[in-house]
């Protein structure tokens, strides 16, 4: 139990849940749901499949509690684990309808900001060019090869180092550093006119 | 901030920006006007129905097994079983009670020669 007590707290409350305590992956869920649905949701830009997959991510969690060992950190071993479910869903869509038209997801721009933006009562034109500029950036993002896409989202959206990125993504340090470095040299060339 | 002159020929402090630095973090201040939606009322009733279907799919004496109560408790019947019982211990005491039985009837055997004698 001393074991135990040295380790994260994410962690700890994997290792009860491995001994059958399900208060603890409420307390998991509670506090990753946000983070791993936001990941899903800037990986694939709809909500509905965004959800879903999250929900396979906390499903195969769940599933692997009996044999989960705190090897890594366990926000590692999680994104790890939304990383690879969010890059099969991406190339299992990409076979099943060839290049995804981001016009398609017209109708799923993020709700919250839309109420932001409602909320000020911005005049039509303010919208309008919100729009494109939020548009333009969903499509620089989409652009990205998944692996950088992925990089990108962790380190910028959720706030996670160059190790866990490595650790995720099965990487060197050094490696992600040049990767994300790529990203952001490609997100910066497709956005410059935005300036 | 991802720079590439931090450790490169141009490098450059901590608290110092070079151009790279400054296109960066033009880039990374645009990318924050990408907001994700608040997550669905639902979502975890969702999940958990998700899991109580995946549970009852599971055979029953799988999920005996997990939690790990019942695995414990019927190795704790066995440890129990097992202290109580020890394999000497039985042969010994059936082992005594046969020379108690042999003692007794040799003391009887002995008290028969002796009888004529006292008479």
């Amino acid at each position: 139990m001393e074991a135990i007590a040295a380790l994260e707290r994410d962690t700890q409350l994997m290792l009860l849940v491995r001994e059958g305590d399900d208060t603890s992956f409420a307390l998991l869920l509670e506090r990753h749901r946000g983070p791993v649905v936001h990941f899903m949701y800037r990986m694939v830009q709809n909500q509905a499949v965004s959800e879903e997959l999250a929900q396979e991510v906390f499903l195969r969690v769940y599933r692997s509690r009996e044999t989960y060992e705190p090897t890594a950190k366990f926000t590692t071993w999680l994104f790890r684990i939304a990383t690879h479910v969010a890059l099969n869903s991406i190339r299992d869509r990409k076979k099943e309808k060839g290049h995804e038209s981001l016009d398609d997801s017209d109708d799923e721009m993020p709700g919250g900001l839309g109420r932001q933006v409602a909320d000020r009562q911005p005049t039509i034109e303010q919208e309008m060019v919100h729009e494109v500029r939020l548009r333009e950036v969903r499509q620089a993002i989409e652009a990205l090869p998944a692996k950088q896409r992925a990089a990108v989202l962790m380190h910028k959206y959720e706030g996670l180092d160059y190790a866990q990125i490595a650790g995720v993504l099965s990487c060197s340090e050094s490696a992600i550093k040049s990767l994300l470095f790529r990203a952001y040299e490609a997100l910066r060339g497709r956005l410059a006119h935005m300036a | 901030m991802i720079c590439p002159n931090e450790h490169g020929p141009n490098k450059h402090g901590p608290d110092e920006e070079c151009a790279e630095c400054r296109g960066l973090a033009a880039v990374w201040e645009r990318l924050d006007e990408f907001a994700a939606p608040e997550v669905s009322a639902g979502f975890d009733a969702r999940l958990y129905a998700r899991i109580a279907r995946e549970e009852a799919r599971r055979p029953w004496w799988l999920r005996l097994l997990w939690p790990p109560v019942a695995p414990l408790a019927v190795a704790s019947v066995v440890a129990v079983a097992l202290f109580l019982y020890v394999p000497g211990k039985h042969d010994a005491s059936k082992q005594s009670s046969k020379t108690e039985i042999e003692q007794v009837a040799q003391a009887v055997d002995d008290l028969d020669l002796l009888t004529p004698i006292d008479r």
